[in-house]
């Protein structure tokens, strides 16, 4: 049921940049050179998806600069493609990552910190890059909820996020928060 | 209004296949050509959904998934905000 719900909102391709090391389609280490799966004896998931900034290219800059349409500041670097929102729009950030208090990785240069992700959906709000809307949903980031933004993590903050697929008792020793900045 | 997405792995090497194989997942999933939009993954699951279930995790991934995506629909899906004023 949750399918056709979702057909009326899909979102085209040109609204949507993928960023993404790559490192992994044509590892030496995967028995399936050019496929990767999500789940067990999955489907192909990697075939079309867009390389707007690749390797190195994901850092923090760029991920900032793409976030608040700053074409200039990407001008030459990957696709340059960035998210050019207005206000009538809506902005759909998915980070998957290790994280901690206040902090996303990246695969190259510093973390993501808090304070600049924050200071950066502040200024689109201020700036009308986004339709601004308040939400009132269960999470710890009130401060946002003015700014027409929520946040979503797999974890509070102070709990350590394990996964593994299809598992209740997560072995994988993976202790990383999909998309989770602290910013109280 | 149109909706923008985007999808980024804060990672790389080969021990980390999930969070790029997870943004792939979410590209096809929200790409036109399947009609569905885009997919938030378990990640919403926690806090979202219920306060009574942010400590815990869901009982596998495809539960938060659906969970997830449904009430990431019922916000796309709500233009004025009425809902969550």
């Amino acid at each position: 049921m949750w399918r056709q719900i979702l057909r009326a909102n899909g979102i085209p391709d040109e609204t949507i940049v993928v960023m993404h090391y790559d490192d992994i389609a044509h590892n030496g280490a995967n028995p399936h050179p050019g496929i990767i799966i999500n789940s067990p004896n999955g489907s192909d998931v990697y075939a079309g998806v867009p390389k707007d900034y690749t390797g190195e290219q994901v850092n923090v800059t760029t991920f900032l600069a793409v976030l608040r349409g700053d074409a200039a500041a990407v001008a030459g670097v990957g696709s340059g493609r960035v998210i050019e929102a207005t206000r009538h729009d809506k902005v759909f950030v998915y980070y998957a990552d290790h994280g901690g208090p206040g902090v996303l990785g990246m695969p190259t240069g510093p973390f993501l910190y808090a304070s600049q992700l924050v200071g950066t959906l502040v200024n689109m709000s201020a700036a009308h890059q986004f339709k601004a809307r308040p939400l009132r949903l269960a999470t710890r980031v009130a401060c946002l909820g003015d700014l027409g933004l929520f946040r979503v993590s797999s974890r509070s903050p102070s709990v350590r996020a394990l996964w593994a697929h299809g598992l209740r008792a997560n072995r994988a020793g993976d202790g990383g928060l999909h998309g989770s900045v602290r910013v109280r | 209004m149109r909706h923008w997405a985007l999808l980024i792995a804060g990672s790389h090497t080969w021990a980390n296949y999930r969070h790029q194989a997870d943004v792939y997942h979410a590209y096809q999933v929200g790409a036109p050509h399947t009609s569905i939009v885009a997919a938030p993954s378990y990640t919403l699951c926690g806090e979202l959904v219920s306060s009574s279930t942010a400590e815990s995790p869901p009982a596998e991934r495809d539960e938060g998934w659906v969970l997830g995506v449904l009430r990431m629909v019922d916000v796309a899906s709500d233009p004025a905000g009425q809902r969550h004023p």
